[in-house]
């Protein structure tokens, strides 16, 4: 099971990313919903997973990944979407993501993806 | 059983449902089959042996009372009660013929019977055409002593001939009567067993499965009901077992618990900027206290903490735009 940290705008949908984290059987090491916390987090607690809110990411054009992947690079990065700011995963994903989810969140979908990111990690 | 836990609460209970019917159904076929047995074997009683055992004690009591009329005939002399008993004894006769048709037609399609019932014809045939051509003109012409003789040997004897086969016949009906009510028998016990035990299955089936839907069902709704209401009463600290059901309940489990977790990191986030506000604001009045600040470098930290409380507000304003009302 993995470590991840929740980056998020909407203090609702980071509860919920963690209540489905958590049934999941992973484990929340932190979660924020600024740029320079989520560097700050990822440097102290190194999760193997981190989620990023897409809407955030825009503001400092991938600043975060960036920074992120200088700092560790080891962190897998999974962005999340609303339908609204789908056509913005394409370009998430060229920045280094490595995998995507969509709002509203459906556990089927979130089991699948960390899994499939999970493996990623492991090969 | 994780496959059924899985599947939708309406399919669950439509299965559920579906057992049931189907071990109703299956007890309806073998009461079905026990009854349309004995119902065939009580009709074959009907349709040819209880009618044929009446029909030949019928014969049998007509040709007791035909002997009885030819005794009286033979015991008198020729005059007209002695004409009249003869014709008593062809309207008995006739009776007889009746009888014995019937008995043919009963006996058709069954050899045991058609040859008994063949014996009784011939021996009938001989009795009659004895009494008609030989003993009867004999009784006429007033020659008693022959014609007694004749009564006595060679009628008698065929006169017992037809007792003795009818018996015979009745016997027969009789024993094969009380071997379609054995059989008639078996078939209802047997019956009876296999609707016992398939009831007694359909029982324990019905409350088995009924006691495993009110498990998987009414129980995890009862507890998330009652998270629910703890919630209603504003109390965040419940929490929600993870589930991984696939079906309505998991997705209900797994709402209520976004849900509960959403609004605790709602609540923590307004916590947390009240707790920036209250700061601000004492820092301001401490500000304002201050005796060793000038006038101008009052007003430019209240204008930076009023910036922040803004700011503050602002974020504030967002969250709270997040709530559909």
């Amino acid at each position: 099971m993995a470590t991840i940290l929740i980056v998020e705008q909407s203090p609702f949908m980071r509860g919920s990313l963690k209540f489905l984290f958590e049934t999941a059987g992973h484990t929340i090491v932190g979660d924020t919903n600024n740029s320079a916390e989520a560097t700050e987090l990822c440097s102290r607690l190194a999760p193997d997973i981190i989620t990023i809110d897409i809407s955030i990411c825009e503001s400092g054009a991938f600043a975060i990944m960036k920074t992120i992947h200088i700092i560790n690079p080891r962190p897998k990065v999974i962005v999340t979407s609303m339908p609204s700011t789908r056509d913005k995963v394409g370009a998430a994903l060229k920045h280094g993501a490595c995998g995507h989810i969509e709002k509203p969140y459906k556990y089927e979908d979130i089991e699948a993806e960390i899994t499939r990111v999970l493996e990623l990690t492991l090969s | 059983m994780k496959w059924f836990i899985d599947v939708s609460t309406r399919k669950k209970l439509l299965m559920g449902f579906t057992v049931m019917l189907v071990f109703m159904a299956i007890i309806d076929v073998f009461a079905y089959i026990g009854i349309a047995s004995v119902n065939r074997f009580q009709n074959k009683m009907m349709e040819v042996e209880f009618p044929l055992t009446v029909e030949c004690v019928k014969l049998k009591n007509l040709t007791n009372r035909e002997r009885l009329l030819m005794s009286r005939i033979i015991m008198m002399r020729r005059g007209p009660v002695v004409e009249q008993l003869n014709n008593d004894t062809h309207v008995t006769e006739n009776e007889i013929n009746d009888a014995l048709q019937a008995i043919t037609g009963l006996a058709r399609g069954h050899q045991d019977y058609t040859s008994l019932v063949g014996k009784i014809i011939a021996s009938r045939n001989e009795y009659v055409n004895e009494w008609d051509k030989q003993i009867y003109p004999l009784i006429l012409n007033g020659k008693m002593i022959e014609a007694k003789k004749f009564y006595l040997q060679t009628h008698l004897q065929h006169f017992e001939d037809i007792r003795k086969v009818a018996t015979e016949l009745v016997d027969i009906s009789t024993n094969r009567n009380k071997s379609f009510k054995i059989q008639s028998g078996r078939v209802m016990t047997r019956s009876l067993y296999i609707f016992a035990i398939t009831g007694g299955i359909a029982i324990i089936a019905g409350v088995v499965i009924s006691l495993y839907l009110t498990r998987i069902i009414a129980t995890p709704l009862k507890r998330i009901s009652t998270v629910a209401e703890q919630i209603s009463y504003g109390d965040l600290t419940s929490k929600i077992s993870p589930t991984n059901r696939k079906d309505e309940i998991g997705t209900l489990t797994l709402t209520i618990g976004m849900m509960v977790e959403s609004a605790r990191s709602m609540t923590s986030e307004i916590q947390g900027a009240v707790k920036v506000i209250a700061s601000l604001s004492n820092a301001m009045v401490e500000c304002i206290e201050r005796k060793d600040l000038g006038k101008e470098e009052i007003i430019a930290q209240i204008r930076e903490r009023a910036g922040k409380l803004n700011e503050l507000g602002q974020k504030l304003k967002e969250l709270v735009e997040q709530y559909k009302v």
